[in-house]
């Protein structure tokens, strides 16, 4: 898949567009010194050849499968049975085609691949996935060039890349040790998922290999790619049918709409597992999500760790049931036009609404505001509605849907994508919903205004408001 | 034809084509870095070896299915 066309040069010194849609009217974004023009040439290109190499790399792969499964083809046993000599050229042919390390390397898919893994062997369409994340890397590094500059991410690319395990593990606590956790975080996080996919695939981890593998070519991983923990098992603890009650809305909470407005409510609600649902003057409806609370990882509330990554990567959870039943309880008549806001993982919550057909044919949602979240992979029921996805390309949250700043492929061509940095920005710090409300009001002022241009009718005075705390089960 | 055949003899002409295709990747980035050049090189290289080994196990599988006997063939 080729990327499209980036859109063209805007004002604002900040941001970094990762992949932005005609709304935004064009938004490209640097934040280094150069020619703003050869550089964003110079990104699309290596973006491009990324894209080329990830489609190469799945085909040879397929090439791979189909040659070591001829192997096991129980018609050529029949044939092998009847003329042993030419079957044995015939299969010495075949073995040497899926083993040969100069040509496809080892080219078995399945559980011999993962044994493969196990002792080294590597296949030719994995060491093409790598040089593709590489480019992808090289394409990250124009917007950040002090990935390549400092000795920590650039000794950590080579390692990664090179396959040299131990080093990598060394240099990564190295990084650690001398500037914390929270520095060397931030400072690998735009790359974060290149580098995670590149080790995966080349680690002698074999359960891996899949995620490694859909991070490289564009595809939602149904493992997380440092251990392969299937996505299943980690979410298997957020259960419940979803719950809602009213409770007093806390102070602070804006009398009338735009976005700031939205993500500032978010922000007084906290993320104790409350939301908010506003009735504005022309009978239009908007919902807040706020994201993950800490905490315990697993609690009576949806918005948990647990919840968090089955939002993330599937896409119905307790918090998406408890949503719905809040908008239920509002009384928002069917119809009605909805925009949903949400940050981190109620971003996620809201863009699974927004993705179920049965919610879409009650409510016409018309627009949705995701900050600092997970969701290139989700997709909405209604192809009209409008997405914005507001992400800082040091916060790693966004990319835990396997898709992060150096993504290659074009997945939303048509939504609003406001991909941003800014050298001061720390994660976890730069998640907060309090940072990214600051980053709209101070930072990104004509991607607000676009974003409030597309909102002009939710920007109305709140005629009516309540604020529902959920549950993951009704109360027994 | 055998299916075998055929498909060991399609994959081996897609293997070349990748192997051009790769090619065409490296020229598309201007002033390449070593590390890319020498990578698509070295991938490349192999793929068009890759694509021989399949072309000859074309052949020594479609030696084997004219000379196995027909019964051998059909059941």
């Amino acid at each position: 898949m080729i990327p499209s066309e980036h859109p063209a040069p805007c004002a604002s010194p900040y941001a970094a567009g990762r992949r932005s849609g005609e709304h935004a009217g064009g938004c490209e974004h640097r934040h280094h010194d150069g020619d703003p023009a050869r550089q964003e040439a110079a990104e699309r290109t290596l973006r491009r050849a990324a894209a080329e190499l990830a489609a190469i790399a799945d085909r040879i792969r397929a090439i791979s499968e189909r040659t070591s499964a001829t192997l096991t083809d129980p018609r050529m046993a029949r044939r092998a049975a009847a003329r042993p000599w030419s079957a044995a050229e015939a299969y010495t042919a075949l073995l040497r085609a899926a083993t040969h390390p100069r040509g496809l390397g080892f080219a078995f898919g399945g559980l011999p691949a993962r044994l493969g893994g196990m002792v080294g062997l590597e296949s030719l369409g994995r060491h093409v996935a790598v040089t593709s994340l590489r480019l992808r890397i090289a394409a990250v590094a124009v917007g950040h060039p002090e990935l390549l500059t400092d000795p920590g991410t650039s000794r950590l690319i080579d390692a990664v890349t090179g396959d040299r395990d131990i080093a990598t593990g060394t240099i990564m606590r190295a990084m650690i040790a001398e500037r914390g956790a929270s520095e060397a975080m931030s400072a690998v996080a735009p790359i974060a998922m290149e580098v995670l996919a590149a080790r995966a695939l080349l680690d002698e981890n074999p359960f891996n290999d899949g995620a490694g593998w859909a991070i490289a070519t564009g595809r939602q991983p149904d493992a997380e790619p440092l251990f392969g923990l299937a996505t299943r098992a980690i979410t298997r603890w957020d259960r419940g049918e979803g719950a809602a009650a009213p409770v007093a809305p806390p102070p602070g909470l804006a009398e009338h709409g735009g976005v700031l407005s939205f993500l500032g409510n978010v922000a007084v609600l906290g993320t104790d597992g409350r939301v908010l649902l506003q009735e504005l003057d022309n009978g239009r409806y908007v919902v807040h999500a706020p994201g993950m609370g800490f905490g315990r990882p697993i609690n009576d509330s949806p918005q948990d760790f647990v919840g968090a990554g089955r939002n993330a990567m599937l896409g119905d959870s307790p918090y998406v049931r408890a949503l719905a039943k809040a908008i239920a309880a509002f009384g928002v008549p069917q119809g009605a036009r909805v925009a949903l806001v949400g940050h981190s993982e109620g971003g996620a919550a809201v863009m699974n609404l927004a993705q179920n057909p049965a919610f879409c044919a009650r409510y016409h949602v018309t627009h949705v505001v995701a900050v600092g979240s997970p969701i290139d992979f989700k997709v909405c029921a209604d192809p009209a509605t409008w997405v914005a996805s507001i992400t800082n390309q040091h916060d790693i949250v966004p990319a835990l849907d396997g898709v992060g700043t150096g993504g290659c492929f074009d997945l939303h061509p048509d939504w609003y994508v406001v991909d941003y940095t800014h050298p001061s920005h720390r994660f976890p710090q730069c998640h907060s919903i309090a940072v990214y409300l600051a980053d709209l009001r101070d930072l990104l002022t004509d991607e607000r205004r676009a974003i409030d241009t597309e909102l002009s009718a939710y920007q109305g005075a709140v005629v009516r408001g309540q604020v529902y705390r959920l549950h993951d089960r009704e109360a027994r | 034809m055998n299916p075998t055949v055929s498909r060991l003899r399609a994959d081996a002409a897609e293997l070349a084509e990748l192997a051009q295709r790769l090619k065409v990747v490296a020229a598309s980035v201007p002033d390449p870095p070593p590390w890319l050049t020498a990578a698509l090189a070295r991938h490349s290289a192999r793929c068009t070896l890759a694509s021989t080994h399949l072309a000859q196990a074309a052949r020594a599988a479609n030696r084997l299915d004219r000379e196995a006997p027909r019964s051998a063939v059909l059941r």
